[in-house]
């Protein structure tokens, strides 16, 4: 069996309006004689004919129906309420909520204004710790805090200005941290610098070894230090 | 419809039942809002039969349907002058029993109960369906409430139609 279709969906749409008895004199008359041609409205009239009546004509139902109305309506939760405010029924030009998010995209600016500006990034401080070559184990001590980077200084003997030199940072354990085969970093007084974030230094020993490619003895020159932390 | 009324003209008996249980069907719902309960049968028969003797006697309304129901609307009007009754007011209080579709008071209060616990869920999750209601029942039509809201016409009609096959999901059960 096809299921019924409202002639006409303007007029179907007063249906619980004509029900509940809501309607103006006029639109309920129009309705009236929309239901004299429409099985449909017709077939759903009929279907909840019974409580509609109740409803619209029953008094102890209206008294009923009223008091949960009236208690709901007073117990909408205050979110209800400020939503109802902030979006209200209307073109979306004319809502609150539009008019306060388009506030903070025009104050985002002056907010990054005020503080740090995105895709920077934040400069860690930096201690240096000047190194000198040492056969004690014990060598130098540096107390570093947070993630403050290290620059060792570190000073070569026999340095040449030709030299090519195998620079090795590692831990006490042996584990190598950083290293350069090719190092050519030395000034002419034989003074090399390596950075060394400081997210890579725990507390621990560690030592910084200089060795010149071109000397075949083996030499090497080693720079332990402590972090303490 | 055409056809049905063309052979009541020409006093085809089975098209005079006929039109005469579309007709009445109809007529009995909207007689229903408007008289009291023992008088519907009444004046919904007595349309019809109008209708019927009208047809016969060669009327040729542009639109049937409507112009039947402005013959079911004379039929009240004169039910009303007859009977001297007012127009049902939202105070008025009726018979409960008449009201009944089982006939007694015990299958009533159910009904109402029922009806009053489903009204209680749809108003919880429609806060402004329950503020309609109370505007609907202090006397004010849609438009009035619609003033009242702050909302179209359109939404409001969505909104109790939503509300309505709430409502009958709820008392079917599901």
């Amino acid at each position: 069996m096809t299921e019924l279709k409202c002639t006409d969906r303007d007029l179907g749409a007063l249906l619980f309006a004509y029900e509940l008895g809501a309607l103006s004199e006029e639109k309920a008359d129009r309705f009236e004689v929309h239901l004299m041609e429409c099985e449909s409205c017709l077939a759903r009239l009929r279907e909840l004919s019974d409580h509609t009546h109740l409803l619209r004509e029953d008094s102890r139902t209206r008294q009923g129906v009223y008091r949960i109305a009236v208690d709901a309506a007073r117990s909408e939760s205050s979110w209800q309420r400020m939503k109802a405010r902030l979006w209200p029924q209307g073109p979306v030009v004319f809502k609150p909520a539009v008019a306060y998010l388009l506030l903070l995209v025009l104050l985002y600016p002056a907010y990054l204004g005020l503080h740090e500006i995105p895709g920077t990034r934040e400069v860690s401080p930096v201690h240096t710790l000047s190194l000198l070559s040492t056969r004690s184990a014990i060598g130098s001590s540096v107390a570093l805090v947070g993630q403050t980077d290290l620059v060792l200084s570190v000073v070569y003997r026999d340095f040449r200005e030709d030299g090519v030199y195998r620079v090795r940072l590692s831990r006490d354990d042996g584990e190598t941290l950083w290293s350069d085969d090719a190092y050519r970093g030395f000034d002419d007084r034989g003074i090399g610098s390596v950075f060394v974030p400081g997210s890579l230094l725990e507390a621990g020993g560690y030592a910084v070894e200089v060795v010149d490619i071109a000397d075949t003895s083996g030499t090497r020159q080693v720079y332990p230090f402590t972090v303490r932390r | 419809m055409e056809r049905l009324i063309t052979r009541v003209r020409e006093r085809d008996e089975t098209a005079d039942e006929q039109l005469f249980e579309i007709l009445s069907v109809r007529f009995r719902v909207l007689a229903k809002r408007r008289v009291d309960a023992d008088a519907v049968e009444d004046v919904a028969q007595e349309a019809c039969l109008t209708v019927l003797e009208k047809l016969r006697s060669g009327v040729r309304p542009e639109n049937f349907m409507a112009w039947a129901y402005d013959i079911l609307r004379n039929k009240i009007g004169n039910y009303y002058q007859h009977r001297e009754v007012q127009r049902r007011v939202i105070a008025r209080t009726p018979r409960i029993e008449e009201l009944s579709s089982s006939g007694s008071s015990e299958s009533l209060s159910r009904t109402r109960r029922r009806l009053l616990g489903c009204i209680r869920q749809l108003v919880l999750r429609k806060p402004l369906l329950a503020r309609a209601l109370v505007l609907v029942y202090q006397g004010h039509d849609t438009d009035e409430i619609c003033e009242r809201l702050g909302v179209k016409p359109e939404y409001l009609y969505v909104l109790l139609g939503r509300a309505r096959n709430m409502l009958r999901d709820c008392l079917k059960g599901e």
